[in-house]
């Protein structure tokens, strides 16, 4: 089934965030099996995938719409820097606002429409109540830099990937919900050097052969992957920048409350040719579920629990788990019908 | 979207020179997608034997995405694609092509770019052009060529004004190459896109004068060369396919019905790496390190080919 | 936590070498590494090689040509202005000093192939708070405490060539009452 906005809820505070049982049914579970080793895990993204999954478009408007552009608009409130577009980026910059609405207006019809002629556009999103017209290419013509134009009505994390000397950099970014790394402080940085702090995998080669696979990507040929961890509340923006915020999160956890605090955080990952830069479009897109909800999935939950158990010390302490790794395994244990 | 071939209409065939042909190609359906500058695609025929995969630069305005044009020059050793184009295809013809996809993109971030095309090679500096004009971009483009054969475009290049130096060689008019990479300045870009004496020589005058690297640009894939034939045995499969010496072993497998996944066609992308189980390879590609190819483990059939007289491949 | 010894971002140093083929040979130093490129100079042809000290004016007093920190972005624009492609520059100093003159020499149209950094002259780092965004020049000890935001910093390995600094993380904000002990950066 196809997902609907619902009234904006918090991932913060008291965090009202809740998912639907029509978005856990689609939730994107991440693992193909009971072990989690690095992999190159890359698949082509081919759209539309199977109707009403995560996998359909190009880019997922879900029922946490609302919810997720409102906390985006309290992050870049708190911190403009949390999205930056270095000047050769610019091109780039046009060609994920005409990826971006092109994508939604087709597949969304019903909230978005765009309206091109020649280089005058008219772009509406019903959802946010915005109606703007804009001379493609000229970001004087934009009520905010295109970066964050676009960033502020779509779901997920996204940063342009400028490629030279065979290389990607990343040159442009709006960044407000991510798994624990910083814009400000990787902007500019190469792949290898961004992917810099994940432990075991530089030594397997894995990033080597990403590189390689993600330059040759073509225009109209997007690949994706999962990649997880685990957050404790509902909280989308886990960056460096706001950890002394969360943090003591992680501390908090119990016996008693696993079920409702620890959350699966799922990005689904998006690497997209755009045509009149050469850049790469990555798009980030966060799920939360909580272990509560995750559960109701038997499949899912003892899979969840053999996946924590096996996982290797170093992707515990990678990943922020150590305080509470062995109370979620405890708690998921009574799923898995093997203990 | 994911889009694999896109089927165009020959809209228009315009002979630039004696042996180059433009083509105008038109989405049969809506537009085309825009392109980076210096992007190719390529175009499938559908050859007598077999179908024909040739890549061509695109030479039109990255911005215009209601068609692209390709400059096809008649190659003297026609392996069929060019001759295709020359003599088979007339305007309103079916082709399919690929989307463009892009190997020799302009660094944005340059202060200055220097093009450098000999012949034919002008084709991927056309859409170049656009960009840079576009964005007021400080350029020079330097242009070897022969009047009496290709010297296409010179009428509309001569546009440029100031920044455009032609070289017709039947004219005896020659460009130094040592004069034209000295005394450039910090962050000037070189791209080149010709004949391979050419790129060798731009490339040796440029290390010679000092410049890194990174600041030099270009195109590397060319047409398969052909080679001596021989015989593919594939492992999985039991097939085993004789390959043409005028033919790749990817162009060969593909007429066996064996699918291997591919995009530039010439060495670079590393989309067709197939594993070899036995026998020698004679790497001609750009893409396999100096470790992978001394290892024999793996082979780019769309230019490499057997050392010996047969291979033995995973598929 | 312990530091993890194999972060790549990490930049590693060699000892310069000369590049034979270069028309001007660009040496910018800290005076206190001053040794490190002076016989590296001393081969050059001297209308091709050009010498600058950065720092206070009474440590470069003995230098030919010499300017403060805040001028080196002016002076390297200057010198850089109509020099040719063939440049090579050669940069001693401070790890922070290092990364600021290859970023301004970057802006003035240098490429990466065409500088080579010395190893630092000391293990001093600079540090970038995660949190507040301050930058904190001279830090040999970890965890730090932020001069911006006051939050005690693990120094981590994780290093941004655009900042020439590590990424300061607070140490205890999972759990406030932990005391860490400190220790010397390697």
């Amino acid at each position: 089934m196809r997902m609907s906005p619902k009234p904006v809820q918090t991932f913060r505070d008291d965090f009202s965030y809740s998912n639907s049982p029509g978005a856990i049914a689609r939730f994107p579970f991440p693992f193909p099996d009971d072990e989690y080793r690095y992999s190159v895990n890359i698949e082509p993204h081919v759209t539309p995938g199977p109707e009403g999954s995560v996998y359909e478009f190009l880019l997922d408007i879900d029922e946490h719409y609302l919810s997720e552009m409102a906390e985006r608009a309290i992050v870049l409130e708190e911190n403009p820097k949390r999205c930056l577009a270095m000047p050769h980026m610019d091109l780039a910059c046009w060609d994920m606002i005409e990826r971006c609405m092109r994508s939604l207006a087709a597949d969304y019809p019903q909230h978005f429409s765009l309206s091109v002629d020649g280089d005058q556009w008219t772009w509406q999103n019903r959802l946010l109540n915005i109606h703007d017209s804009f001379t493609f290419g000229d970001s004087s013509t934009l009520p905010l830099p295109p970066m964050e134009y676009m960033g502020r009505q779509v779901q997920g994390d996204f940063a342009l990937l400028d490629q030279r000397d065979g290389d990607l950099f990343l040159d442009a970014g709006i960044v407000t919900c991510p798994a624990d790394w910083s814009l400000a402080f990787d902007a500019g940085m190469s792949f290898s050097e961004w992917h810099g702090p994940v432990p075991l995998a530089h030594e397997m080669g894995v990033f080597e052969r990403a590189l390689k696979y993600l330059t040759a990507i073509p225009v109209g040929r997007p690949v994706r992957r999962l990649n997880w961890t685990l957050t404790v509340n509902a909280r989308m923006d886990t960056s460096p920048e706001t950890y002394p915020n969360w943090g003591t999160d992680r501390a908090s956890v119990t016996a008693d409350n696993v079920g409702e605090k620890v959350h699966l955080r799922v990005e689904l990952q998006v690497l997209d040719r755009m045509p009149r830069s050469n850049a790469l479009m990555f798009s980030i897109r966060t799920y939360l579920i909580s272990f509560e909800d995750l559960v109701t999935n038997p499949d899912w939950a003892r899979r969840m629990h053999r996946v924590l158990k096996t996982l290797p010390p170093e992707l515990i302490e990678y990943k922020g788990l150590g305080r509470y790794h062995d109370l979620a395994v405890e708690w998921l244990s009574r799923f898995d019908p093997a203990n | 979207m994911s889009i694999d071939s896109i089927a165009v209409r020959v809209a228009a065939i315009e002979p630039v020179a004696p042996l180059i042909r433009e083509f105008r190609l038109e989405a049969v359906e809506g537009g085309l997608p825009p392109f980076s500058p210096g992007s190719h695609i390529q175009v499938a025929m559908p050859g007598e034997v077999r179908e024909i995969r040739n890549a061509y630069s695109l030479c039109s305005d990255p911005a215009d995405t209601t068609g692209y044009t390709i400059a096809v020059r008649l190659q003297e050793n026609s392996r069929g694609g060019s001759q295709f184009m020359h003599t088979r295809v007339r305007v309103g013809d079916r082709l399919s092509i690929t989307p463009p996809a892009n190997f020799f993109a302009p660094v944005w971030q340059a202060r200055k770019h220097l093009l450098v095309a000999g012949g034919v090679g002008i084709t991927p500096f056309i859409s170049y052009l656009h960009e840079l004009e576009r964005q007021n971009a400080e350029f020079e483009l330097h242009h070897l060529y022969r009047g009496t054969q290709t010297g296409a475009y010179c009428a509309r290049l001569q546009q440029l004004g100031t920044k455009y130096f032609g070289y017709d060689s039947d004219n005896e008019v020659f460009c130094d190459l040592n004069q034209l990479l000295s005394n450039r300045e910090p962050g000037t870009h070189v791209y080149i896109c010709g004949p391979e004496p050419l790129i060798e020589g731009v490339c040796a005058t440029a290390r010679e004068l000092g410049w890194p690297d990174s600041l030099i640009h270009y195109e590397a894939f060319a047409a398969p060369e052909p080679g001596e034939p021989f015989k593919a045995q594939l492992a999985r499969s039991g097939k085993a396919v004789e390959v043409g010496s005028d033919e790749s072993l990817l162009e060969a497998l593909e007429r066996e019905g064996v699918t291997v996944p591919n995009l530039c066609r010439g060495g670079v992308c590393g989309q067709c790496a197939t594993q070899v189980v036995d026998g020698a390879v004679e790497h001609r590609d750009d893409f396999l390190s100096a470790d992978e190819k001394a290892s024999g483990t793996c082979i780019m059939p769309c230019v490499s080919r057997a050392a010996g007289n047969h291979l033995t491949l995973d598929l | 936590m312990q530091i993890d010894p194999s972060i790549k971002s990490r930049p590693k140093y060699q000892v310069p070498v000369l590049v034979g083929s270069a028309r001007l040979q660009l040496f910018i130093c800290e005076p206190a590494a001053r040794d490190q490129l002076m016989s590296l100079h001393q081969q050059c042809e001297p209308e091709q090689t050009y010498w600058l000290e950065v720092g206070d004016p009474v440590a470069c007093d003995s230098a030919a040509e010499s300017c403060t920190f805040e001028g080196l972005a002016a002076c390297l624009q200057r010198r850089l202005a109509g020099a040719p492609v063939a440049t090579r520059l050669y940069v001693a100093g401070s790890e922070a000093f290092l990364w600021d003159v290859r970023n301004q020499a970057l802006a003035a149209g240098l490429v990466d192939e065409q500088i080579q950094l010395a190893p630092p002259v000391s293990r001093a780092r600079r540090l970038f708070c995660t949190h507040c965004y301050t930058r904190m020049e001279g830090v040999e000890t970890s965890p730090h405490r932020c001069s911006g935001c006051g939050r005690l910093l693990l120094v981590r390995d994780h290093f941004a060539r655009l900042h020439g600094a590590y990424v300061g993380v607070q140490i205890n904000a999972e759990d406030p009452n932990e005391q860490p002990e400190q220790e010397v950066l390697q």
